[in-house]
């Protein structure tokens, strides 16, 4: 199929056309790679800690931004690298893909106790060999123990501040390893080249004040370094090259060595070398990180001038294009982040956050849908893996044959993409004091968080609070109900309230107290960042650090935020509704006896709790009574949280969203009002109302959840939703479901994400995962390996309310 | 008359003073939100309570009677003794009397698990067309509101009144109806409709009423009135075995759609299921059908081809 450019520019849907959606498969060399990625076990990698800790040796004393580049450098150049068989494009972080890499400036301590059980864990498992224990153990550790990250954290934090943690009413997160969340400037990255790059620091330091000058060397070593790394894969190229009889690998190879040459000093100049150098800037900022969620940012837009400019000339086809996006796709694929047994039941199942925004709105506010915007689902609905974390931006004005066909590969069933709005997302990025231009030219990181690419560091997942533990202690008059210790503020127990108002009042007061806590340990933490983990390549790709000479980690970004959760919001509300009703109103039990039957998890009084779950009105049917609740604590919460500074001089933002921390956050909560027994999981996703208690259908949980000002979540919102496979059928099935996604635009509410997969198939998978190794489900803003994600997980995900 | 007043056909004499339309009641069992398989888009399906017919397959039963009624779920009954007796164990398998609904009625508001619940509510149109009304964003240009039921037509002042509510908030409106009622009926209704679907059960009188309760001379005529007019008409045709699933049954009426000259030529089938016998357990009924529960796709197809060979476009489903 021959297609013209300039018929593609009109009609960007022939890159993706409805014609070829059912036979959407992978290419065959792309499934030989995708194969290897999915059956490769999972190793444990031990060269980035062991260079890491000569390195550290080498540089002690020097100023830590050195250290760090010089760190970087030392790696590139010792690093084991690799072509594979099959890639054409090249760079890897580890030897064999999917590696889990230790870096020892995090943490050692929870590597240490958790290195005998790693094949094991129920969560994320590494396999590890008694060598590498020995040599970790012995070489590592001992040089690292008191000075990483993991101790610092625990040395500063306040006894206050760690009580609270402990008592779980919030999680401070980034507290062992790098923090990662950012969309680097990938196309200044590709504008300028590493040349241009090294011009920039140049000229920003000939006129700099004494106290940016580490900044400045750092960052040319950081550059030497991604020069080295580039330029050691056009020499492997070469000698492959040498011995390689086959032609048409001949030529591959060829074409391997001729970007790597070029890029290793200059900008890319076609579509094929872009790609090249997107992954390149990936790799890179995973060697020096090691963090989760570096992401692309809008793809579709900065990619768009490579690609028209080959198809115009006649350097490739349509094809051919569509088949190099997809080699790239596969390498998101390769990295995945090593985390504590405790980090891996909040992040299951491996997110990296690779994510990809597309869609959405150009920055004279019309729809920026392209050739590529098609061309990215197609690489989703051919490759069916779980990274990169595609997601679309849709408007009021998104094309219905974008929408179609994007409804038809979130009908395939991997949970992607994931759907954003810019209707509430822009004019709450503005609220936020970014300037205008900026928010419409917001993209996703990670799972779900909102940021301005290349110029924002968001720290997007610095804490969540956990409402619904919050609430737990309120009832009890601040005291944990397990131990009896008092751990909140002291205030009225339920058995005291006078009146529903009451309890609110108090709530108030409680999470008050504990958001006063959260913020002090995040603002400690974030100090700590920039003391101990600088990171001058980073720094190269996010305006405002060169021309102020100030490293991303201490504030040099453009903008500078930190994100914190609040979970969730479902559970806080038809708790609040139970209350209200079952004490206050009706008078089905007193105060005590209510808090008699959540200390004793409903033991004898089930009436009582068939009750609370069936006669009380719950968030997710479009019930005002309820939702009224679910919007004043949502509102409330990001209230008091939007108050708050960041000590890198902006503000926090609040969020709704979990991952998969609702799981272990519902671990943490005794029994509640709405009827949930101690410890079971809390609603899903971050906004979804609890699993079963959404009767009236998609369009009533919409109803529900965009009741709560949420433009004010400017850090992101998630919503899950799942169907079965058999809403699909049927002519009219995909245009239904755009009617759905364009009244989720129509109703502000910032994120969908869909799971298409039937209970039945999920059950089946438990039985015989070794038949549903490739079954992708979406988590929580990031798709999983379902085989790969514990128990407990798949059990939640099976119990979602499906519609038909 | 003014167009918020009811000019209601007066059934029932002594109705009193002409209401608001949005006053009008009715008895409405379910307000079902994204409903994809009544019509266009998505929509919101009303529920009418009450129909003329008594099918045999019909897979809502709570539909039938007009009156709100008592039910219960045995699988909800979380057998928990506040009453002495366990309801699921005393919930008669004939007909609820009224004693049973003495005995069972005020139980309804204590029962914990929402087992023994009152199916149908008297509703204003006010009311249901607010209800309707929430999911707006949702029914972009296709989508609305579809009347159904039981049968819409047998509580006509408050169909009409819904509609003409509806009508006034720009809702697109269908109705789905057996046809079995006076032709001035839908007169009322059609000038506030977008759509209607018809459903077209059996040629043959006799064996029409043995299996529904009533003749289709009635229905028939009312399909040639309704095609006579150019109005848009549906035709659906429930896909029964023992009643309409064979060959000679289907001809007849596909005949009968491909010779009306203005009707579409295009018939849903809609094919049996059985998902509706739990409900007559829980409404204390037995369940009319036996034998087979599904169809196989193949057997469908085969069916379609029936229609195909008049020249109809056939859709399973809806």
């Amino acid at each position: 199929m021959i297609t013209q450019v300039s018929d593609l520019k009109s009609h960007p849907a022939l890159a993706f056309p409805p014609e070829e959606w059912k036979s959407a498969n992978a290419e065959e060399r792309h499934a030989r790679i995708r194969r290897r990625l999915v059956d490769n076990p999972r190793e444990i990698d031990l060269v980035r800690a062991r260079l890491t800790t000569e390195s550290y040796r080498q540089t002690e004393g020097e100023p830590m931004p050195l250290r760090r580049a010089r760190m970087l450098l030392h790696l590139v150049r010792h690093m084991p690298i690799a072509i594979h068989q099959d890639e054409v494009i090249v760079g890897n972080r580890s030897l064999e893909p999917r590696m889990g890499v230790i870096a020892p400036e995090g943490a050692v301590n929870w590597i240490d106790a958790e290195l005998d059980v790693l094949p094991t864990r129920p969560q994320d498992p590494f396999n590890i060999t008694a060598e590498q224990i020995k040599e970790l153990r012995e070489e590592v550790f001992p040089y690292w123990r008191g000075n990483t990250l993991e101790d610092i954290v625990e040395a500063r934090l306040s006894d206050e501040v760690k009580a609270a943690s402990r008592c779980k009413a919030f999680k401070l997160n980034q507290t062992d390893h790098a923090q990662g969340h950012i969309l680097p400037d990938v196309p200044a990255w590709l504008r300028l080249g590493i040349g241009g790059l090294r011009a920039k620091v140049r000229a920003a330091q000939r006129d700099c004040p004494s106290k940016s000058a580490v900044f400045y060397e750092s960052a040319l070593v950081a550059l030497d370094a991604a020069s080295e790394f580039i330029l050691r894969f056009a020499c492997l190229a070469d000698e492959k090259l040498e011995k390689e009889r086959d032609r048409a690998r001949k030529g591959e190879l060829a074409g391997i060595s001729s970007a790597c040459h070029w890029l290793a000093e200059n900008p890319a100049r076609d579509f094929r070398e872009a790609l090249q150098a997107v992954w390149f800037l990936f790799v890179l900022l995973q060697i020096e990180s090691n963090a989760s969620s570096f992401s692309l940012g809008r793809i579709d837009q900065y990619l768009l001038p490579y690609l028209e400019h080959d198809l115009e000339t006649g350097i490739l086809t349509l094809e051919e294009a569509q088949e190099l996006l997809e080699y790239l796709w596969l390498k998101f694929n390769e990295i995945v982040l090593l985390r504590s047994s405790s980090s891996a039941r909040y992040f299951a199942g491996f997110p990296i956050g690779f994510n990809v925004t597309t869609g959405g709105q150009t920055k004279d506010g019309c729809d920026a849908t392209n050739v590529l915007s098609f061309m990215c689902l197609r690489a989703q609905a051919n490759l069916c893996m779980t990274q990169p974390n595609l997601s679309i931006r849709i408007h009021e004005n998104s094309p219905q044959d974008f929408l179609e066909a994007a409804a038809f590969v979130i009908s395939r069933g991997s949970g992607m993409p994931q759907v954003f709005n810019d209707e509430v997302i822009i004019p709450g990025q503005m609220q936020r004091g970014i300037s205008a231009e900026d928010a419409v030219n917001y993209a996703v990181v990670g799972c779900v968080e909102l940021s301005t690419p290349g110029k924002a560091l968001g720290w997007s997942d610095a804490a969540m609070f956990n409402m619904a533990r919050v609430l737990e202690l309120t009832l009890f008059g601040g005291a944990d109900p397990k131990t009896g210790e008092q751990v909140g503020l002291p205030t009225p127990a339920l058995s005291e309230m006078a009146s529903f108002e009451e309890l609110q009042s108090c709530y108030d007061q409680q999470t008050k107290h504990f958001i006063r806590l959260m913020v002090e340990g995040c603002n400690i933490v974030d100090g700590i960042h920039a003391e101990v983990l600088p990171s001058p390549f980073l720094s190269l790709v996010v305006q405002d650090c060169v021309a102020r000479g100030v490293d991303v980690t201490a504030g040099g970004a453009h903008y500078n935020f930190s994100g914190v959760q609040g979970v969730q919001v479902a559970n806080v509300a038809d708790s609040m509704a139970a209350v209200e009703l079952a004490v206050f109103n009706a008078h089905w039990v007193s105060g005590k006896e209510m808090l008699d039957a959540l200390r004793e998890d409903f033991a004898g009084r089930e009436i009582l709790r068939q009750r609370l779950i069936n006669r009380v009105p719950k968030y997710g049917n479009d019930d005002d009574r309820v939702d009224s609740l679910a919007r004043k604590w949502a509102n409330r919460y990001s209230g008091l949280v939007g108050a708050y500074s960041t000590i890198r001089g902006g503000t926090y933002l609040p969020g709704f969203y979990t991952v998969s921390a609702h799981v272990p956050m519902g671990a943490n909560v005794g029994a509640t009002p709405d009827g949930r027994h101690a410890r079971e999981p809390l609603a899903d996703g971050g906004l979804s109302p609890s699993a079963g208690c959404d009767v009236k259908g998609p369009t009533a949980v919409l109803n529900s959840v965009c009741k709560a000002d949420l433009s004010l979540a400017a850090n992101g919102t998630l919503l899950n939703m799942k169907f079965l496979p058999s809403f699909f059928e049927g002519e009219r099935a995909l245009a239904n479901f755009v009617s759905l996604l364009r009244g989720f635009c129509r109703l502000h509410i910032p994120h969908v994400q869909f799971n298409v997969v039937s209970a039945e198939t999920l059950r089946e998978a438990q039985k015989n995962p070794a038949e549903f190794r490739s079954l992708v489900v979406r988590v929580a803003g990031y798709s999983a390996y379902f085989v790969e994600l514990d128990r407990a997980l798949q059990d939640e995900i099976i119990r979602r309310t499906e519609f038909v | 008359m003014k167009d918020d007043t009811v000019i209601g056909v007066p059934t029932c004499p002594g109705l009193g003073a002409p209401a608001r339309l949005e006053d009008v009641e009715g008895v409405v069992f379910n307000v079902q939100r994204f409903s994809v398989h009544d019509g266009p888009g998505i929509r919101t399906n009303v529920f009418f309570k009450g129909c003329p017919l008594r099918c045999a397959w019909c897979c809502n039963p709570e539909s039938q009677r007009f009156q709100p009624e008592l039910a219960l779920s045995a699988q909800q009954c979380i057998r928990c003794g506040q009453f002495g007796d366990v309801c699921a164990d005393d919930w008669p398998h004939a007909v609820v009397t009224k004693t049973n609904k003495d005995k069972f009625g005020p139980r309804s508001d204590a029962c914990p698990g929402g087992a023994l619940r009152w199916l149908g509510e008297r509703r204003t149109a006010g009311d249901v067309v607010s209800e309707v009304l929430r999911d707006q964003p949702f029914y972009g240009s296709g989508g609305g509101m579809t009347l159904t039921g039981g049968e819409p037509t047998a509580q006509p002042i408050f169909a009409e009144a819904l509609l003409r509510v509806a009508k006034r908030a720009g809702l697109s409106t269908a109705m789905e109806t057996c046809g079995h009622t006076r032709w001035q009926v839908f007169e009322r209704l059609l000038p506030h409709l977008d759509l209607v679907l018809f459903d077209l059960k059996h040629m043959d009188g006799a064996v029409h009423r043995h299996w529904t309760g009533v003749d289709n001379d009635l229905i028939l005529a009312n399909l040639r009135r309704l095609a006579g007019l150019k109005f848009p008409v549906s035709v659906r045709v429930p896909l029964i075995p023992g009643f309409n699933a064979d060959s000679e049954s289907l001809t007849a009426i596909a005949r009968l759609v491909a010779e009306l000259p203005d009707l579409e030529k295009h018939i849903s089938l809609l094919p049996y299921h059985a998902f509706g016998k739990a409900k007559y357990a829980s409404l204390g009924l037995p369940y009319p059908m036996d034998g087979e529960e599904t169809m196989s796709p193949e057997r469908l197809r085969e069916f379609a081809q029936i229609l195909e060979t008049q020249q109809l476009e056939v859709s399973i489903g809806s």
